[in-house]
């Protein structure tokens, strides 16, 4: 009955299982090792400390976001004592060491698609068990199950959404609605856009594309992006691509507060610079992937 | 006990209910998970499922955190791309705070197997607002709701449920812990 089950699952899950092991080996993702895995987001001492504790804690932990190791559950941590189903305090100590990103985790690391602090997920869903059966053993009365819901409501809602450490909060129509965009046209690309229309969907912008933690291995060749987790970056003059390559991969306008020469000159707008020597014919992915993919 | 699981929903989320439906406007939602999505519905309204995207993702359909295949984001996408702006911005929040509200049913009814309803209902809340699930970013939010629902199908060996909480957790897209959560169901499912 489970393999029937799992193969259900996997039937419907199927369209994007597909295409993304498909895509899986095209990018970056295929040749990280497990030492590139490890470098941010190992949960140590400080770090479970901070994400049981400290709910309102913001900040970085050991080069990840606060989210990542935040396993909070509140005052019912403190049924957990009472907990007396020994594999449940194994499990506890297995997935520790996992979020730890020691020996273990790099066993694992194959299919672990990023960090140590991941595991944290499963550390923070075993307390939850592990009170949920203290709480049955230990028979505390109601009230403290209604303590422990106010104290989810006035300090849990507060890690949503995450503060401070995010953009200004802004309506969609403000936000999206830049005079300068009137200025783009198809098929032409624009290096910097700014948050929140760096992927251009909203106004039909191109950009210079997705430079993530999943981006092609081509488009990192392209951009001599060595970062194993993506550089992120979407201003053309912050990488060390050439003009030639501005001009054939289509970069006609350029948002930057660096006075920049020719061949581009100022447009109407304050900080937006057009390339007069930009080509025609803009490539598209497929002919990046042809010309800088790994085979 | 349902009123209760929706109450507390309420006071949760009363910022984004009472005060200001905005509040959630930030950061990779508004960047990454709105445009994408409104770049989604823009193409299945053509009849077209977007397997590459001109403006910033190659083989967008590729990567599982943009959830193309899910289909509440796939529905909500649809019409949110036809709204104006804020109304659609409006659409894509509310699926994404609504999937606290399912993890904490399905969480119920996975903590209900002690008998206690109190009980069930501190598993409930605690397990669908712990620090980890109180994430930002909607495919994380749609995976981990089924986690829960995956857990109770493993728990009370339900076929149909376990595969499509299963199948929907792939559709959802956050990888990352999916594929972590796939095999403890399946022990669950064999220890019980």
């Amino acid at each position: 009955m489970l393999i029937l089950a799992t193969a259900l699952g996997l039937l419907i899950g199927l369209p994007q299982l597909w295409l993304t092991l498909m895509y899986y080996p095209k990018s970056i993702r295929a040749n990280q090792s497990s030492q590139d895995k490890v470098k941010i987001g190992c949960v140590d001492i400080r770090a479970l400390f901070l994400g049981l504790f400290r709910p309102d804690f913001r900040g970085r932990v050991n080069g990840v976001f606060y989210p990542e190791v935040c396993a909070s559950i509140g005052p019912a941590i403190l049924l957990i004592p009472w907990c007396t189903s020994w594999h449940q305090w194994l499990a506890l100590a297995g997935f520790l060491l996992l979020s730890a990103g020691g020996t273990i985790f790099r066993l694992f690391s194959p299919v672990m698609l990023r960090i140590p602090a991941r595991w944290m997920y499963w550390v923070n869903l075993t307390l939850v068990f592990m009170a949920v059966d203290g709480l049955y053993h230990a028979g505390v009365p109601p009230v403290f199950i209604l303590l422990h819901a106010g104290y989810l409501v006035l300090v849990h809602s507060r890690l949503w959404p995450m503060h401070p450490f995010v953009q200004r909060i802004e309506r969609p129509s403000r936000a999206f609605s830049k005079p300068y965009t009137t200025l783009f046209q198809e098929p032409w690309r624009v290096s910097g856009l700014s948050y929140p229309m760096r992927t251009g969907h909203v106004t039909h912008t191109r950009t210079l594309g997705y430079t993530g933690g999943a981006q092609l291995t081509s488009m990192a060749r392209f951009r001599r992006d060595a970062d194993p987790n993506g550089s992120g970056l979407h201003d053309w003059f912050q990488s060390d691509n050439t003009q030639e390559e501005a001009n054939w991969f289509g970069v006609r306008w350029a948002i930057t507060h660096r006075p920049l020469r020719a061949p581009w000159k100022p447009t109407q707008f304050r900080h937006v610079y057009e390339n007069t020597q930009v080509a025609d014919r803009v490539p598209n992915w497929s002919e990046l992937e042809f010309f800088y993919g790994p085979n | 006990m349902i009123w209760c699981l929706i109450l507390f929903h309420l006071l949760f989320f009363r910022r984004f209910y009472f005060i200001d439906p905005f509040c959630y406007a930030t950061s990779e939602p508004l960047e990454l998970e709105f445009p994408a999505g409104r770049y989604l519905g823009e193409q299945l309204r053509q009849g077209k499922i977007p397997l590459d995207d001109p403006y910033h993702f190659p083989h967008y359909a590729s990567h599982p955190i943009l959830s193309t295949f899910y289909p509440p984001h796939m529905l909500i996408s649809v019409i949110q791309s036809m709204l104006p702006l804020n109304l659609a911005w409006l659409l894509h929040s509310w699926l994404s705070v609504l999937h606290f509200l399912f993890a904490s049913i399905g969480a119920y009814l996975l903590f209900s197997v002690y008998g206690d309803p109190w009980l069930a209902f501190l598993g409930a809340i605690t397990l669908a607002h712990m620090g980890y699930a109180c994430k930002q970013n909607a495919p994380i939010i749609y995976t981990l709701a089924w986690a829960p629902w995956l857990l109770w199908a493993a728990e009370t060996h339900q076929v149909g449920l376990f595969g499509l909480s299963l199948g929907m957790g792939i559709l959802a897209g956050y990888w990352p812990v999916w594929i972590t959560v796939v095999p403890f169901a399946c022990l669950f499912w064999l220890l019980r």
